[in-house]
């Protein structure tokens, strides 16, 4: 091994990279060569300094935030942050949606003709004459007229 | 446990190792937040195709490397550092502030020192350098592991190393005065 072979291998000779047969060979240069024995103490000097920057932790923020994103539950946990009041305000909800249903129900009843009184009242109307059918317009009812006159 | 769940386990486990290469990498803490939220976002959006026989961290510092050296040039315009200069006002050789040397009562400050020093020195490399140090040096990865980060061969992953400690070496001896290594 020359001299320029050792010295691109001293990094990985460091850091235990090399093959068995690189390190055999790395070995023997070293204990004759006093320039290569310096150049790796040197970089053994760079990686320790390098190491002993202190590390950066991810900020506790970001980890909440992502937590939310992951999970979906940004815009009801930021409104309700406590487990207590989420249980409030979940049932509060449900009282909500159960008072908007009943009400929805009352109005469509409201709304809906009673079937039975109208039969009853056409029935009473047909039977006793009270429209004369001259003064209605409807064809259904022409017929109705001559139906009974049929009879 | 399901994926949504073993994703978070896994950013809690390797969140902070990410973060570190991020803010090592871009230089300060504005551009590690955006590089980390963006290489999650990605992580998780295909995280079917993460192959779990290989380990999670690597996957997710490839995602962030690349993410970074995509917008590198903007990154870079806001990190040139010159050097030519010696830092002023540079107390101790940068020798001094390894660890076995540094005094206790002195460690908050060598701490610091040290923190500006490395990542002064770390900005000033051309990037592929600056991951390979880090990587190496900072967050201990074997070569194996860097050259799979890195997505390059082995005997390139040795050169970036070897050369990225010189040229930190430089660094160090430029920004601390021009005192010899």
């Amino acid at each position: 091994m020359n001299e320029r072979e050792a010295s691109d291998l001293l990094s990985a000779y460091l850091d235990g990279e090399l093959t068995a047969a690189e390190r055999s060979s790395m070995d023997g240069h070293l204990r004759l060569c006093g320039e290569c024995r310096a150049e790796l103490e040197s970089l053994s000097r760079v990686k320790a300094l390098t190491h002993a920057a202190p590390r950066k932790a991810m900020p506790a923020d970001m980890v909440a935030r992502l937590e939310r994103r992951v999970r979906g539950e940004s815009w009801w946990s930021r409104l309700m942050p406590a487990p207590r009041l989420r249980w409030a305000g979940a049932a509060a909800l449900a009282g909500l949606c159960a008072a908007a249903l009943w009400h929805a129900r009352a109005a469509r009843e409201e709304e809906t003709l009673p079937l039975e009184a109208l039969l009853a009242a056409h029935s009473r109307s047909t039977a006793e004459n009270l429209v004369p059918t001259d003064l209605v317009a409807s064809n259904f009812s022409a017929q109705l007229a001559a139906y009974y006159e049929a009879d | 446990m399901d994926s949504s769940a073993a994703f978070l386990e896994f950013v809690r486990a390797h969140g902070d190792k990410a973060y570190n290469f991020a803010f090592r990498l871009a230089g300060n803490e504005a551009d590690a937040r955006d590089l980390v939220q963006e290489a999650l976002a990605r992580a998780y959006e295909h995280r079917d195709d993460y192959d779990p026989e290989r380990p999670f961290d690597s996957w997710l510092l490839r995602i962030l490397q690349n993410i970074f050296l995509d917008g590198v040039r903007r990154l870079e315009r806001r990190h040139t550092v010159s050097l030519d200069q010696p830092a002023p006002g540079s107390e101790s050789s940068w020798e001094e502030l390894l660890p076995e040397r540094a005094p206790g009562p002195e460690d908050v400050m060598i701490r610091r020192e040290t923190d500006a020093l490395v990542q002064r020195a770390l900005n000033s490399l051309p990037v592929h350098y600056r991951s390979a140090v880090i990587l190496s040096d900072m967050e201990g990865c074997s070569y194996e592991r860097i050259a799979a980060i890195m997505d390059c061969p082995l005997g390139t992953v040795r050169s970036r190393i070897h050369q990225g400690r010189a040229l930190m070496r430089k660094a160090f001896e430029t920004f601390d005065g021009g005192r010899p290594a």
